[in-house]
């Protein structure tokens, strides 16, 4: 039976609970910074911020419906590898998938964090977003009231969530060292479960004392829905994809612009294939293509593109969605990888960013698999 | 050779009457390249559909090269190394392997037909079965049809 304890939400709403277990954490030892959302000054634009003294995290947001692009990431970025020091990280469980598989990819230190995660309905569009905050100026009122149906374990219905969201699996994320629950919680409670040890020992530490529980059957019946949403997504991509001309046909207005291996938190390359010389097109080449195929698209090779940053990303792709969100031209970019992705990790019984244990298809082999030829 | 890459075949221009494939190998130069050599000179007939590549190792194919003979024109792609356990470098087939099948997931998860891109085991010895193949691999192809790609220009 895992520790569960029972956060009070006061008066400064779900978020602020949040914010004053996050600053519990700096004042008890337990962690020496905090990766933690927080509003601007604007008290509207969501960013992650590295927290070094409690009492600078005064407008915590981790909760508010909106993630400015993945801060996996950006987590990766700001938590030093340093025995001893430790951060704790506020993120989503897709940003949560993106740091273990970062990690695995050496670009983040997941060992020095202390991963915090919440149960998640799902984010909006910038656009909803703002919606959501030009109907809800307090942002706390909003917040709370935005997940009030996901805490009964039923979707909310006022505002649409990115696509990626609409067929997420994952509830929480199943290997941070601490989880928020959300779904199923008392009311006025948000439940802070440890989930690993390093969360066992974190939380044994805090002034937190009342034992508390969730209803299962209500978080059961939330993720058998996101399976069936899931299942749907994927045969609605068998049904729509069928040929190569299908797939091209969902791609066709691509510009090559990259914002969406910007904004893809496994793409770290800091120098991109696609920037180099082996994709570099001469005026001459493009002569000699144009007299081989009568007729070259400018700017070429969308195909090779999709495809190969595919090659390169799928096998660790977290299905977070923010290549879509990215895209300029509204290609459903995150479902095309999510799809696909799923297809080439059940080949290695793979889950991008589940198990830390778990090894990167491409970096390993074993001496008797995927024969026959 | 009837009908190279080089030549024009644009859109629109009727293919000739019998569908010829046009396959790109890449072999690796221990193994499979040896076979290819070895089929030429005990003077083995296999169709001439076939042009080679050698590389040092079929663990050094970067899945952009198999792509970009997909959509520039070629028909199949044979990938050819040493058998699992013979590689001149250990593991680089291993991995060729890994990275194959992925590409091969991937190409039918959006739908292209994978079985134009074989990765097939044909050791320094084997000059028979690097022409058998490529006459298997032909036959598949002929009854494939044409590349989907080579002359779709919004690619």
């Amino acid at each position: 039976m895992k520790k569960r304890l029972r956060l009070d939400v006061q008066s400064d709403g779900m978020d602020g609970a949040v914010g004053r277990f996050a600053r519990e954490l700096i004042s008890s030892g337990e962690v020496d910074r905090v990766f933690f959302p927080q509003f601007d000054e604007s008290g509207v634009a969501v960013y992650g911020t590295l927290v070094g003294c409690a009492e600078d995290l005064s407008a915590p947001a981790s909760l508010v419906p909106y993630i400015n692009g993945n801060k996996g990431r950006e987590a990766g970025m700001g938590v030093p590898k340093n025995g001893g020091r430790r951060t704790a990280v506020f993120v989503r469980p897709c940003e949560a998938r993106a740091i273990v598989e970062l990690s695995k990819l050496m670009q983040a230190y997941r060992d020095s964090m202390l991963l915090v995660t919440c149960d998640c309905p799902g984010t909006l569009t910038l656009d909803e977003y703002k919606r959501f905050r030009e109907e809800h100026p307090e942002a706390r009122e909003g917040v709370d009231g935005f997940y009030e149906p996901f805490r009964r374990g039923e979707r909310h219905d006022g505002y649409t969530v990115r696509e990626c969201c609409t067929f997420c699996e994952s509830l929480a994320h199943p290997e941070s060292d601490i989880r928020l629950l959300l779904v199923g919680a008392p009311d006025g409670a948000v439940v802070v479960e440890a989930a690993t040890e390093a969360g066992e020992q974190a939380l044994a530490k805090m002034a937190m004392e009342n034992s508390v529980d969730v209803d299962e059957t209500v978080r059961e019946r939330f993720a058998e829905s996101q399976r069936e949403c899931h299942a749907e997504m994927e045969s609605h991509w068998d049904e729509r994809v069928k040929s190569v001309e299908d797939f091209m046909e969902l791609v066709q207005h691509c510009r090559r612009c990259y914002n969406c291996r910007a904004e893809c938190p496994i793409c770290y390359c800091r120098e991109c294939v696609f920037q180099t010389a082996t994709f570099e097109v001469s005026q001459e080449a493009f002569g000699r293509r144009a007299d081989q195929f009568c007729v070259v698209k400018m700017p070429p090779d969308t195909l090779v593109f999709h495809l190969t940053r595919m090659n390169h990303m799928v096998t660790s792709c977290v299905s977070c969605g923010q290549c879509t969100e990215a895209c300029p031209q509204k290609i459903p970019v995150g479902k095309i990888f999510s799809a696909v992705g799923r297809r080439v990790q059940e080949v290695f019984e793979y889950r991008a960013g589940a198990d830390p244990a778990d090894e990167l298809p491409q970096a390993v082999f074993r001496e008797d698999e995927l024969e026959p030829r | 050779m009837e009908a190279t890459v080089n030549e024009k075949t644009p859109a629109g221009r009727s293919e000739p009457e019998t569908f010829e494939p046009r396959i790109i190998a890449f072999v690796c130069n221990w193994c499979t390249y040896a076979a290819a050599d070895l089929a030429g000179t005990a003077r083995i007939q296999y169709p001439p559909n076939v042009k080679i590549v050698r590389l040092m190792c079929s663990g050094a194919i970067d899945p952009i090269y198999v792509l970009r003979a997909l959509t520039g024109g070629f028909d199949g792609v044979l990938i050819g190394g040493c058998h699992p356990g013979d590689c001149h470098y250990q593991t680089g087939n291993y991995k060729a392997r890994r990275r194959v099948t992925i590409l091969q997931k991937i190409l039918e998860g959006v739908g292209y037909d994978s079985e134009r891109v074989w990765l097939r085991w044909i050791s320094a010895s084997e000059g028979g079965q690097f022409a058998a193949t490529v006459s298997e691999m032909v036959e598949s192809l002929k009854s494939r049809g044409p590349n989907v790609l080579t002359h779709n220009w919004n690619k």
